[in-house]
């Protein structure tokens, strides 16, 4: 390990592997020999981790920002089709790394700022904006997401016009805390909970003590939710807001930049999305927006998620100018 | 696929996210040749069958896989590792296992495997330092994610020069990170 040349070799090795496993089409011969390769010494495979950052580095949310920049010499092909291919991939590549490039998310490590009493708090597309209140308590505004607070009266009143926000709430018996989503009004004494604002519809999710949620004209048809559960309200779909129990670290998960759906219909997962992009989603038909999708969507990987959406529904992406339509297929 | 019929790919029907979908299609294509490398390593049909199922929930719980480009090669060395684990427990404790014994058991840690900001800017400055043709074949591969045959078609050399390129400008950049100064680190990268 401490001759040069011996250690050279092996890097060179691990780099020719990093190469040849993600080479479309690698044979699963190739790849046996490359787990053998790693088994076969504890330095193959210090060589190979050595690597793997370096490999990785663009692949991951450390990749916006200045990236190098080469002048794409454009191959000249005597083959018509070959050409077109090349241009659509490179076509492909380019809009996946334009919207990569939209996609940005600043972690939860940025220092909160404080509000004063009457304040209002907007978010860009893919920001997550801490922040705390005039009472000491707390809360996570999400992407594209806006808020307004007064804090001056006798109650918290917090109004989230737009998009989705955590909040954890200092205990005040006197002084209830109370949000407006839309139609839907919260209210909570001390506890945690999250509040999404999507497409007519607002989800609460309860992760500690107990919140009320009603329509916010008609305090009679009110619901108490307490942690591990949560309530939906749109008023289009339903008279009463409805209720059910989940986990709340799945709708809690955004803070982490992941995105975790279970049977959630595509029109809202989109109205989401389109939180975290400057290029748009559409759904062209109202019914696609019905279909039901289940798993984890990484906020760094949407443009990959979209790509990979007509393998899972019978749909198809076209390119359109800053947006992405999702149409039958 | 008939004679693997009762192995159903876990997550089924009602995972179908896109990391998912891609576990799933692995699981279709290759769950064959993953089942006989296991048998292989194990000896024992059922318990090939077993670790292979254990491996496609492992890279199911995967947060990161976007970043896991060569997540079928990922797969195999996570069935490898399960597999080593299992052999290791039928052994008795006074024999001693013979391999490198750390490390062998757990995977890599794909997932933790960043650069920390300040490298990152560092490995971009070091970017700039390669040779030309190195530089374009790298930027082109990593950053644009042209597959190799296309950047070895732009650049009008093989394949196999385009991956010697790849590697080198990563060991260039290894050894950089490392503290080499870029006179250092290219003749460390030289001795043959």
């Amino acid at each position: 390990m401490n001759n040069p040349a011996e250690q050279t070799r092996r890097l060179e090795e691990a780099g020719d592997w990093l190469v040849q496993l993600q080479e479309e089409g690698v044979s699963d011969e190739a790849i046996v020999s490359w787990v053998r390769w790693c088994e076969s010494s504890a330095e193959n495979r210090r060589a190979f981790e050595r690597l793997l950052p370096l490999w990785q580095a663009f692949d991951t949310e450390q990749a916006h920002g200045a990236l190098p920049e080469v002048a794409l010499p454009l191959a000249r092909r005597r083959r018509p089709r070959l050409v077109r291919t090349v241009w659509s991939l490179v076509a492909t590549v380019l809009v996946v790394v334009a919207i990569a490039l939209f996609v940005r998310v600043s972690g939860p490590g940025s220092q909160p700022m404080v509000l004063q009493a009457v304040a209002t708090l907007q978010s860009a597309p893919g920001e997550l904006r801490p922040a705390r209140l005039p009472d000491g308590s707390r809360l996570d505004l999400g992407a594209r997401s806006a808020l307004s607070i007064d804090f001056a009266g006798t109650q918290r009143h917090v109004e989230l016009q737009e998009g989705e926000a955590f909040f954890e709430v200092e205990p005040d018996r006197k002084r209830p805390f109370v949000v407006y989503a839309g139609d839907t009004r919260i209210t909570a004494v001390g506890t945690a909970f999250n509040v999404l604002k999507s497409a007519g519809r607002v989800t609460v999710t309860v992760q500690e003590g107990a919140v009320e949620v009603s329509p916010a004209q008609q305090r009679s048809e009110s619901l108490v939710a307490s942690a591990g559960q949560q309530v939906t309200y749109d008023a289009s779909r339903a008279p009463q807001p409805q209720l059910r129990e989940v986990d709340p670290a799945a709708a809690l998960a955004w803070r982490g930049g992941h995105l975790e759906y279970l049977s959630e219909p595509l029109l809202s997962i989109v109205s989401t999305l389109n939180r975290y992009t400057e290029t748009q989603l559409v759904i062209a038909d109202s019914l696609l927006g019905e279909l039901r999708y289940t798993g984890t969507i990484e906020v760094h990987s949407i443009p990959e998620w979209v790509q990979a959406l007509p393998r899972i529904f019978p749909v198809r992406i076209r390119h359109g100018e800053r947006q992405l339509v999702i149409e039958a297929r | 696929m008939h004679k693997s019929a009762e192995n159903h790919p876990p997550g089924g029907a009602e995972m179908p996210g896109s990391r998912a979908e891609t576990a799933e299609q692995l699981f279709h294509a290759h769950n064959g040749e993953l089942v006989r490398f296991l048998r292989m390593k194990l000896r024992n049909e059922a318990e090939a069958r077993e670790v292979a199922q254990e491996a496609y929930v492992r890279l199911l719980q995967l947060r990161h896989t976007g970043a896991v480009g060569f997540l079928r090669a990922y797969l195999f060395k996570i069935a490898a590792n399960l597999a080593v684990d299992r052999i290791r427990e039928k052994r008795p404790a006074t024999q001693s296992w013979s391999q490198s014994a750390e490390g062998v058991a757990d995977p890599f840690d794909v997932e933790r495997s960043v650069l920390a900001a300040e490298e990152y800017e560092v490995f971009l400055r070091c970017i700039e330092e390669l040779s030309p043709r190195c530089r374009e074949a790298f930027v082109l591969h990593r950053v644009h994610k042209l597959p190799t045959r296309e950047v070895a078609a732009r650049l009008g050399v093989s394949t196999r020069m385009v991956r010697k390129h790849i590697s080198r400008a990563l060991i260039y950049c290894r050894y950089r990170l490392d503290g080499l100064s870029p006179g250092a680190a290219m003749e460390a990268l030289n001795h043959e």
